[in-house]
């Protein structure tokens, strides 16, 4: 069983519906998240205006924010390793993280 | 009004624009009834309510036994308060804890629009829901009514769903108050009883005027579709003249217009008239009167009172001149009207520039308003253009596109539920703002006059999202978003931007603009000169009935000048439709 846990930034509207443009990427990542063995997968994700508990509960997360700030946002732990900051990952870029190669194709 | 009366059932809501008198109205109604024998709460969920000033009581959020009326409860519900308690609800442990920004960016997202009108529906449901509130009152008469665009979200099951809450695919209106889920059971329970025709009973309230009644038409097809199909107009503030004074036969005039010319769906509902009281309703006393159709009494001695207090108000208003120059002082720029619906937005935004354009600049007008009628200001003037944005259109576009880019990626429910978010008055706003955008950037070396301006939150919003947009989509050729990203900074200089807030001499489109006023300080951004449009008091009308008014109107005048700005201008309500250069100019 892989923990994937991502920590998303404060986001109403970034993904699109309030803002310019819909990131077609993060629909892709729900997608995808939502398609994953959940035999295989634990998946928590948190968003920072829903439950900003969990950002402060992390004593990694509160660390990063308290250093780098919410441009660090957002945050991908794979069993609790940190794999992706600042950015979201493609599909394939995460699928090879949580050791899916055979998902690139798919995506 | 007794017709009205014979047929109120257990809940009454009243629908209508701010400054309508939603409040006269349910206050009239309310003391009829308890003054028929009947146990009546009424709840006000106006957040600048002056419920307590109109029946003489002080009120609390509770209910509270009105003065000199048996049988009439009344509270007092702030939608505002309630947003912001529920914000400091879910912000507040993490002050000191997590980074600043990072409280900044929640408190903003808890406080667009949406979130206020979801926390208000939350704090009436409580009423309306609650079997033993409901139970120990004949009448419960609430004066607001929940949007069509609430009552639509509060239906999907999406909007209830946790993966779209937690999962980001885009919930911006109820996702912000997720966390009261827990009154998902409550929320049907009302919406059941609005639709039941038996039970519920929604008022739609408008002054005699046409816009007022186009609005009341929209509201009534929009709530008619959620289900709330029993409705009754009440057309308010019918001005009827008595005397040969020229303003007053005017104005006597445009009000039968309106209501001749009053839209086909609307004739199919029973309605009531209301007189014209300049004095507003105070009192209950002054409340029994409308019940009893008295028509407002005789003012003495107004006309001189009127003359000599305005003289003193005038003191300290800027004129038109000056600001005009004030303008012409940074040779370009831009210029917003911002304001309430019908406050007379793209009539002063089109006096502006028609002004600048004849004194020689170069000036593009920038529209929203599909109705107007513009093209006598272009005549002969070929420093003007005039551009025209059909808000309808732009909506469309934008929705379009975000819908195109999630087809057969989002679920059936879910892609109703984003629908149902793309139709939030946000993104009208947003989709407008994105085609002024493209106005802007192609002006550089001229006034461009837009009569629209962003609030304070979109502004918010676009400015995180466009530094989002820089930072994930660095690579991508995204047109629109450069020049969003190139506006914002400029909306934000003083020297380049001036924001005009346009009003009415009145209490609640004081209090709105105020409200708005707000919203941009919230974003840095200070409104350069307030517009206080229509004002009777400037009419040199004789009746004694619009002196009245017209000294009511120094009240706000004041306070304007004494505590919301240091730069107002003012123009007098005029008895002829605008349609051209000559009625203009009398604005000024």
């Amino acid at each position: 069983m892989k923990i994937l846990k991502i920590y998303d930034p404060a986001m109403c509207c970034p993904t699109g519906v309030c803002g310019t443009d819909v990131d077609t990427r993060l629909v892709q990542l729900a997608n995808f998240l939502n398609t994953l063995d959940k035999s295989k997968f634990e998946v928590n994700r948190f968003g920072l205006t829903t439950e900003p508990g969990e950002y402060v509960a992390n004593s990694e997360v509160a660390r990063i924010l308290k250093e780098e700030g919410v441009d660090s946002l957002p945050l991908f732990f794979v069993d609790d390793e940190l794999v992706f900051s600042k950015d979201y990952p493609s599909v394939p870029q995460l699928s090879s993280k949580l050791g899916l190669a055979s998902f690139v194709a798919k995506f | 009004m007794k017709n009205l009366l014979s047929k109120i059932p257990q809940f009454l809501f009243f629908t209508g624009k701010g400054g309508v008198g939603k409040t006269s109205m349910s206050c009239a109604i309310s003391v009829a009834l308890a003054d028929e024998g009947k146990k009546v709460l009424l709840i006000s969920t106006d957040p600048a309510s002056n419920l307590d000033e109109v029946l003489n009581t002080k009120l609390k959020s509770t209910p509270v036994q009105v003065n000199k009326v048996n049988n009439l409860f009344a509270m007092n519900i702030n939608p505002v308060v309630a947003a912001n308690e529920y914000k400091e609800k879910m912000v507040g442990p993490y002050r000191g804890i997590l980074p600043a920004e990072a409280i900044n960016q929640m408190e903003e997202q808890l406080s667009g629009a949406c979130t206020v009108e979801i926390a208000g529906f939350n704090e009436f449901s409580k009423y309306v829901g609650d079997e033993d509130i409901v139970s120990s009152y004949d009448h419960i008469i609430l004066d607001t009514a929940p949007t069509g665009h609430t009552l639509r979200l509060l239906a999907l099951p999406s909007a209830w769903n946790d993966f779209i809450a937690d999962n980001q695919t885009g919930s911006s209106c109820l996702g912000p108050v997720s966390g009261l889920s827990e009154y998902k059971k409550l929320y049907d329970n009302v919406v059941e009883n609005l639709k039941d025709k038996e039970k519920t009973l929604l008022i739609l309230v408008s002054r005699a005027e046409k816009l007022s009644l186009l609005e009341a038409s929209n509201a009534s097809d929009e709530l008619k579709q959620q289900g709330m199909k029993n409705q009754h107009l009440v057309i308010n503030g019918v001005f009827k003249s008595t005397d040969e004074d020229e303003i007053s036969k005017a104005f006597s005039l445009k009000s039968k217009e309106a209501i001749s010319s009053i839209s086909s769906n609307l004739q199919n509902i029973d309605n009531t008239e209301i007189g014209f009281y300049p004095n507003g309703v105070v009192g209950v006393k002054s409340l029994r009167s409308i019940v009893d159709e008295e028509i407002a009494g005789e003012f003495e001695g107004v006309k001189e009172a009127l003359s000599s207090a305005l003289e003193i108000s005038l003191h300290g208003v800027n004129s038109w001149e000056n600001l005009i120059k004030s303008f012409e002082a940074d040779k370009s720029g831009l210029i917003m009207t911002m304001g309430k619906g019908g406050v007379g937005k793209t009539t002063i935004a089109s006096m502006i520039a028609s002004t600048l354009a004849k004194r020689g600049h170069k000036v593009t007008l920038s529209t929203t308003d599909p109705a107007a009628h513009l093209e006598y200001i272009q005549q002969d003037n070929e420093n003007l253009i005039i551009e025209k944005i059909d808000p309808k259109v732009e909506t469309k576009r934008h929705v379009d596109d975000v819908i195109s880019k999630n087809v057969n990626k989002l679920s059936a429910d879910d892609m109703a539920l984003l629908k149902e978010e793309l139709s939030s008055p946000c993104i009208e706003e947003i989709a407008i703002f994105e085609a002024f955008a493209k106005t802007v950037a192609k002006a550089t070396d001229r006034f461009v006059v837009l009569d629209t301006a962003p609030t304070g939150h979109t502004l918010l919003l676009l400015d995180a999202s466009s530094a989002y947009h820089k930072e994930v989509l660095k690579n991508s050729n995204n047109e629109i978003g450069d020049e969003l990203t190139s506006l914002i900074p400029r909306i934000k200089d003083n020297k380049f931007t001036k924001i005009l807030l346009v009003s009415l001499a009145e209490a609640t489109p004081t209090h709105e603009a105020k409200d708005l006023q707000d919203d941009l300080k919230r974003a840095g951004i200070t409104p350069f000169s307030w517009v206080v449009n229509r004002s009777f008091a400037l009419t040199n009308s004789s009746n004694n009935l619009l002196c009245q008014k017209g000294l009511n109107e120094l009240k706000y005048i004041n306070e304007i000048k004494n505590d919301l700005s240091s730069n107002l201008v003012l123009s007098p309500w005029i008895a002829q439709e605008i349609n051209n250069e000559e009625t203009l100019n009398k604005l000024i």
